[in-house]
C-alpha cells in the first residue's frame, strides 16, 4: 500500500506541475483464447456458497458472460464432509443453504464439465483453508478536505485476530448493490506483517467524493454504505492484490507489467483448457450505514 | 578460478614483453588558454606518423615515437586547434594552451574535434558542454542526459524522462560516473531532469559497446562525465535564470595558476508560483544541487582535484511527502612519473538515499527510507611506448552498503509495524590491463578485466533459495565473506584505417553486472532500491559484438558512421509477475533469472562545421527477453524494444548574435501489454469490480508512434559589465504532438472498454537568461 500511495503522490505532483492532459483514444485490442472462469468463496455463515462457472469474453463486449452449464460441482472439506451443488442460473451453482465454512478447515472444489464438446469431462479442482476472521465493530462518516476537494471519510473500527498466521486483510466499501457492476466500490488491502496492533480504532480507510458523477450509486442521501472485511489465505490475498493491480487505476508507466491474476484452479483431467478464477474459503464480517441528509451537511 | 588467475598473469607478462619496444617520448599537458584549466579528452594527432592520443582527466598525454620531424595537431571541441612542428630527437614535453572559440568568432574556426575515424573504439559518442547547451531543452533546463538520448542507439524510457536505454539494455545497466564516482539515481523531479548541471560539465563520453577494460560493473553502457576545475587565472561568475530554476557558478584562483575553486548551485522555485497556480498550493515541489570543485596544480607533473556533488528533491503535500538525493565526493591525483608513464589515483564515495512519510490518517501514519552508499579507491596507470602504443592497467576496489527498506509508524497511534531490513554489504574489486598496439594501418586494443564480487555477512541469517523458493538459511560471522563471484571480461577492438578518411572497426566486449535495481518498469522511481548478486542471484553477463564503418567527408566537415551490433545476455534479472519490490525483506524471492538478446544497426551523419551544423541519426534495434516463470516461459519483447528511431539535431548561426536550434525525434511506440479478454468473477471472489482482465502475452502491443519537434532561438549580447549574455527562447514539442505518457484501459458500460491516454508537454515554451561576468 505505501508503494502505491507514494506512486500516486509522485504522479499527482508531476501532473499538477507538468500539465498532464487526457484524451480518449482508439486502440486495437488483440484477441486471445477463451478461458473457463471458475469463481466462488466459502464464507463463515450459513449460505448456499455459490460457485460461478462462465467463459471469458472480449474486452469490448458489453454483455454478460456465457454460462457453462451442466457441470457437476462439489466441495469436500478436510473433515470428510461433501457438499453437492445444483445448477441455479447463469452458470451459478449452489449448495444447500446450511453450508457454513469453519476456521482452520480446508475446502476442496471439484468441477467436472465438458467444456469443449468432445463428450469428455474436464476436471478442475481447487483448495483453500479458512483463516481466522477479523471483525468490524462499527463505521462512521466524517468530512475531509483534500487537494481542494471536499471528501467524505469512511472511518472504521475493527478487531484483527490475535496470534494468527493470516496473510492480510481486505477491507472493501460498496455504495449501492454489491452485485451491481455500477455500484461504487473501493478496496484496501493490509498485509499482516505491516500491522503492529490488533485493534483498528477509528481508521479513515476510504475517501469518497460525494460529487463524483461517474458512478450510478454515489455517496448520496438514501444510499447504503457497506464496509466488509475479508480474512483471506495467503493465496487468496495474492489473488486479490494482483486483481486489484490489474483493474484499478494504477500508474502503468511506474507499475510492473500487467499479468494474469494467479489462480488456484487446476485441471486434473480432460483436454487441456485455459482456466482462471479463484476458489476461496474466507471468513468475512461487515457493517453498514445509511447516508442521511445530516451526513452531507 | 586458478585458470583465470593464470590467464591474467600470462596476459600481463605478454604486455610487459611488448613494452620492450620504445622510441622517444612526446608528452605534455593541454589547457584552456584563458582559465588554465586542464582539458580532458583533447585530441593530439602526430603526422606523418598517424599516431594520436587523448588527454586524460588532468589534461596530460604521452606518445612514444621514433626520432623524426613531426607536425603535432592539438584540438578540442569549442577551441581553436593548434599545430606545432618539432624535431623529436629526445624525450620532449609540450605545454599547449588552446583558445576557446566564442560564438562571435568565425564559425569556420571551430574545426577541432576527435573524428571517429581516429579513435579505436566502436559505439562511442562524445559531447561537450557546448554541444549539450545548444540543444533545445524542456523548460529551458539544459540536460546532458537528454542530449545523450539524441545519439544513435540511445532511447528515452518515457516522455520527458532523463532515463535512457542503450542498445536495448535496462536503465540500471548504464554505469553513470561523475569524476569517477558512481551515480545511482541521476534524476531530479521523478526523472524529468537529470542531476547534471551543464555549467560545471567539461565533457561527457558515452560508450555503448566497446568499453575500455578500465570500466565494468554494468552491462549496457558507460556515461563518463567530467566536471570542470575552477578558473586558475581569474574570477568568474556565470549562471542563468530560467522558468523553473536558476543557476549560479562562481570560480576563480585561490593561488593563481596553482589552486582554483569552483562552486555551482541550482535551485527550482516553483513555490513562487503557488499563489497564482491553484494546483501548486499546499504542495512542496523543489530540487536543488550543489557542485564544488578544487583544482591544485601541485607541480609540472602533478594535478590534484577534488570534486563534490550534493542534491536533493522534496515533494509533498500536507498528508504525504518524499525526499531523495545523491551525494558524491571524488579526490583525484594525476601524476606523470615520466613522459611515458602516467598515473591516476582516485578516492571516491557516493550515496543515494530516499524517504517517504504519509500522514493521511493518524492510525496509518508511517514513514520509510532506503539508502545505499559506495566508497573505495581506484589506481589507473598508463605506459605509452612505440608509435601510438599504450599499456594501461589498474586496480579498483569498492565497498557497497545497501539498506533496502526501513518502515516505521509516524504516530503513537499508528497501527503500522516497524520493519527494518538489515543493511547488506558487499565488496567489488577489479584488476584490468589494456594494451593498444598500432601496426601500420591496423590498431588492436586488447583488454582483460578480472572482477571479483564478495558478499559480506551482516551477522544475520542468509536465505538460501531453491527454484526461487526458501530452502533454509545459513548464518555467518559478521564481516565474513560468505559468497564470491569471479568474472573475467575480455575486451577486444580492431581498427583498420583504409585511408586517411575511412576506418573499419570490429569489437568484442564482455561485461558483468553485480548490482542492479529492483525495478519492474521502464521509468524508475526514487523508491526503487538496488540489490546485489548473492548466493541466489548470479551476476548478469553480456557479450557484445560490434562492427563499424566510419568516414570523414569533405575534409573534416562531415562525419559518417555505420555500426551494427549483437548482444547476448545471460542471467538477465527480471521479476516475477506481480512482484512486490518495496519494503520486501524477501526481495530475492521476487527475482527471476533469464536471458536476452538484442541487435541493431545505427547510422549517423554529423556536420561539424559551418553556419549549419548538427547531426542526423537513424537506428533500428530489437530487444528480446526470456525469463523463468514470466510470460509462460516464452520469449517476449523487452520494454525497450522500439525498432525504428530517428533523431535530427540542427544548429544554425543566423548572425553573430542569433543562433537557431531544433531537434526532431521519432521512435516506435513503447511496448505495452493489452488484455485479450476479460473474466467475470462475480462479487464472490473479487469485491466491487467483478471483471478481471486476461493477458495472453507480455508486451503484445505498442503505444502510438512517438515524435516531437523542439526549437530554440538564442540571442547573444554583451554589456559593459557582462562578458557574455544570452537569452534563449525555446519551445518544447513545437507542433503539440500528443505523445502517450501512459495509457489506461477502463471498463465502460457503453463500449465495454475505453482507452485513456495521458500525455504531457504540448507546446511548452520557456525563456532562459544565461550570463557570465
Amino acid at each position: 500500500m505505501p508503494h502505491r500511495i507514494i506512486k500516486a503522490l509522485l504522479l499527482s505532483a508531476a501532473c499538477a506541475f507538468l500539465a498532464s492532459c487526457k484524451d480518449t483514444i482508439e486502440i486495437d485490442l488483440p484477441a486471445g483464447e477463451e478461458y473457463i472462469v471458475i469463481s466462488g468463496r466459502i464464507a463463515d455463515e450459513n449460505l448456499s456458497q455459490p460457485i460461478r462457472i462462465t467463459r471469458s469474453f472480449s474486452m469490448a463486449s458489453t454483455g454478460r458472460p456465457q454460462a457453462v452449464r451442466g457441470a457437476r460441482v462439489k466441495v469436500t472439506d478436510s473433515e470428510g464432509h461433501t457438499y453437492n451443488y445444483m445448477e441455479d442460473n447463469d452458470g451459478v451453482y449452489r449448495a444447500a443453504p446450511n453450508f457454513k465454512g469453519m476456521t482452520g478447515i480446508e475446502y476442496t472444489l471439484e468441477v467436472a464439465v465438458d467444456t469443449d464438446g468432445d463428450n469428455i469431462d474436464e476436471i478442475f479442482t481447487a483448495s483453500d483453508i479458512m483463516c481466522e476472521p477479523a471483525r468490524i465493530e462499527r463505521i462512521k462518516f466524517e468530512k475531509y478536505r483534500f487537494l481542494s476537494k471536499d471528501l467524505i471519510m469512511i472511518v472504521v473500527w475493527a478487531q484483527l485476530p490475535e496470534n494468527s498466521n493470516n496473510a492480510g486483510y481486505c477491507f472493501n466499501v460498496t455504495i449501492g448493490n454489491p452485485d451491481d457492476l455500477e455500484s461504487y466500490s473501493d478496496m484496501a488491502l493490509f498485509k499482516d506483517d505491516f500491522l503492529d496492533k490488533r485493534t483498528i480504532d477509528s481508521l479513515a480507510m476510504f475517501y469518497v467524493d460525494p460529487n463524483d458523477k461517474n458512478n450510478k450509486y454515489k455517496f448520496d442521501v438514501g444510499n447504503m454504505v457497506e464496509v466488509k472485511v475479508l480474512s483471506p489465505s495467503k493465496q487468496y490475498y495474492e489473488f486479490l492484490r494482483e486483481s486489484k493491480e490489474n483493474i484499478s487505476s494504477d500508474i502503468p508507466i511506474y507499475g510492473g507489467p500487467p499479468a494474469n491474476s494467479s489462480t488456484n484452479i487446476r485441471q486434473r483431467g480432460g483436454t487441456p483448457t485455459p482456466v482462471t478464477g479463484f476458489f476461496a474459503a474466507c471468513p468475512y464480517d461487515w457493517s453498514y450505514l445509511p447516508i442521511w441528509e445530516s451526513t452531507l451537511e | 578460478m586458478r585458470i583465470l588467475k593464470t590467464i591474467f598473469i600470462l596476459f600481463i607478462s605478454l604486455c610487459g614483453l611488448i613494452t620492450a619496444v620504445a622510441g622517444h617520448t612526446l608528452s605534455g599537458t593541454v589547457r584552456d588558454a584563458t582559465t588554465g584549466q586542464a582539458l580532458h579528452m583533447a585530441s593530439v594527432v602526430v603526422s606523418p606518423s598517424d599516431a594520436g592520443a587523448s588527454t586524460d582527466s588532468a589534461g596530460m598525454f604521452s606518445l612514444s615515437l621514433p626520432a623524426d620531424r613531426y607536425t603535432v595537431n592539438i584540438s578540442f571541441v569549442g577551441y581553436a586547434s593548434e599545430t606545432r612542428t618539432l624535431d623529436l630527437d629526445r624525450d620532449t614535453a609540450l605545454d599547449i594552451s588552446l583558445e576557446e572559440v566564442h560564438m562571435e568568432m568565425e564559425p569556420a574556426v571551430v574545426t577541432a574535434y576527435i573524428s571517429k575515424t581516429e579513435t579505436a573504439e566502436t559505439g562511442a559518442e562524445r559531447l561537450s558542454a557546448k554541444d549539450i547547451g545548444s540543444v533545445p531543452a524542456l523548460f529551458g533546463e539544459t540536460d546532458p542526459l537528454k542530449v545523450v538520448q539524441l545519439t544513435p542507439g540511445v532511447q528515452a524510457t518515457s516522455e520527458g524522462s532523463s532515463g535512457f536505454s542503450v542498445r536495448g539494455g535496462n536503465i540500471d545497466q548504464n554505469l553513470i560516473l561523475m569524476d569517477g564516482a558512481t551515480i545511482y539515481n541521476a534524476s531530479h523531479m521523478i526523472g524529468f531532469f537529470s542531476i547534471f548541471n551543464n555549467d560545471v560539465l567539461e565533457d561527457l563520453k558515452l560508450y555503448k559497446g566497446d568499453i575500455h577494460a578500465m570500466y565494468g560493473g554494468r552491462l549496457a553502457s558507460l556515461v563518463d562525465i567530467s566536471t570542470r576545475e575552477g578558473d586558475m587565472r581569474e574570477y568568474n561568475v556565470s549562471g542563468g535564470i530560467g522558468l523553473i530554476s536558476s543557476r549560479l557558478l562562481f570560480e576563480g584562483p585561490i593561488i593563481k595558476d596553482k589552486l582554483s575553486f569552483l562552486a555551482a548551485g541550482r535551485r527550482t522555485y516553483l513555490e513562487v508560483f503557488k499563489p497564482a497556480v491553484s494546483e501548486l498550493r499546499g504542495k512542496t515541489m523543489n530540487f536543488y544541487d550543489l557542485n564544488l570543485g578544487l583544482g591544485w596544480q601541485a607541480g609540472d607533473r602533478t594535478m590534484v582535484s577534488l570534486s563534490g556533488y550534493m542534491g536533493r528533491d522534496n515533494y509533498g503535500i500536507k498528508e504525504a511527502g518524499t525526499q531523495y538525493g545523491n551525494g558524491m565526493l571524488s579526490l583525484q591525483l594525476n601524476h606523470a612519473f615520466s613522459g611515458r608513464f602516467l598515473a591516476n589515483a582516485t578516492l571516491i564515495g557516493s550515496r543515494f538515499d530516499s524517504g517517504i512519510e504519509m500522514n493521511f490518517a493518524e492510525q496509518t501514519a508511517n514513514k520509510g527510507s532506503w539508502w545505499m552508499k559506495s566508497y573505495g579507491a581506484k589506481a589507473d596507470l598508463g605506459y605509452y611506448y612505440g608509435k601510438g602504443n599504450s599499456l594501461e592497467f589498474g586496480y579498483h576496489i569498492l565497498r557497497h552498503d545497501i539498506m533496502k527498506g526501513e518502515h516505521s509508524p509516524a504516530s503513537p497511534l499508528s497501527i503500522v509495524a516497524k520493519k527494518y531490513i538489515d543493511p547488506t554489504a558487499s565488496l567489488e574489486q577489479a584488476l584490468y590491463v589494456s594494451n593498444e598496439l598500432v601496426f601500420g594501418k591496423f590498431s588492436v586494443r586488447a583488454g582483460l578485466r578480472l572482477e571479483g564480487f564478495y558478499n559480506i555477512s551482516n551477522g544475520k541469517p542468509v536465505a538460501i533459495l531453491k527454484n526461487y523458493e526458501p530452502a533454509g538459511t545459513e548464518t555467518y560471522r559478521k564481516g565474513e565473506i560468505y559468497e564470491d563471484h569471479y568474472r573475467l571480461s575480455p575486451r577486444l577492438g580492431l581498427s583498420y584505417r583504409i585511408d586517411g578518411k575511412q576506418t573499419l572497426k570490429l569489437s568484442y566486449t564482455r561485461t558483468s553486472q553485480f548490482l542492479q535495481m529492483a525495478l519492474d518498469n521502464a521509468s524508475g522511481l526514487p523508491i526503487n532500491t538496488w540489490f546485489e548478486s548473492s548466493p541466489n542471484i548470479a551476476p548478469q553477463q553480456n557479450d557484445q559484438f560490434a562492427a563499424g564503418y566510419y568516414r570523414d567527408i569533405k575534409g573534416n566537415d562531415y562525419e559518417f558512421s555505420l555500426e551494427a551490433y549483437y548482444k547476448d545476455t545471460r542471467n538477465a534479472v527480471d521479476f516475477k509477475e506481480h512482484s512486490e519490490l518495496t519494503y520486501n525483506s524477501e526481495l530475492e524471492q521476487e527475482i527471476r533469472m533469464g536471458e536476452g538478446y538484442s541487435y541493431g544497426v545505427e547510422v549517423m551523419l554529423r556536420k561539424r562545421t559551418g553556419k549549419l551544423n548538427g547531426w542526423i541519426t537513424w537506428f533500428f534495434t530489437r530487444s528480446m527477453r526470456k525469463t523463468d516463470g514470466v510470460n509462460q516461459g516464452r520469449w517476449y519483447r523487452s520494454i525497450y524494444d522500439k525498432p525504428v528511431n530517428i533523431a535530427l539535431v540542427a544548429n544554425y548561426d543566423l548572425s553573430d548574435r542569433w543562433r537557431l536550434s531544433a531537434n526532431w525525434v521519432l521512435s516506435s511506440g513503447t511496448p505495452t501489454t493489452y488484455p485479450t479478454g476479460k473474466a467475470y468473477v462475480g462479487s464472490e471472489v473479487f469485491p466491487g469490480n467483478s471483471y478481471i482482465p486476461i493477458y495472453a502475452e507480455r508486451n503484445n502491443a505498442r503505444f502510438p508512434t512517438y515524435h516531437r519537434l523542439d526549437v530554440s532561438a538564442a540571442f547573444s549580447f554583451r554589456t559593459r559589465r557582462m562578458e557574455q549574455s544570452e537569452l534563449v527562447f525555446s519551445m518544447y514539442n513545437a507542433y503539440g504532438r500528443k505523445n502517450p505518457w501512459t495509457i489506461y484501459l477502463k471498463h465502460d458500460k457503453e463500449e465495454g472498454v475505453v482507452a485513456e491516454m495521458y500525455y504531457l508537454f504540448t507546446f511548452t515554451p520557456s525563456i532562459t537568461w544565461n550570463f557570465k561576468f
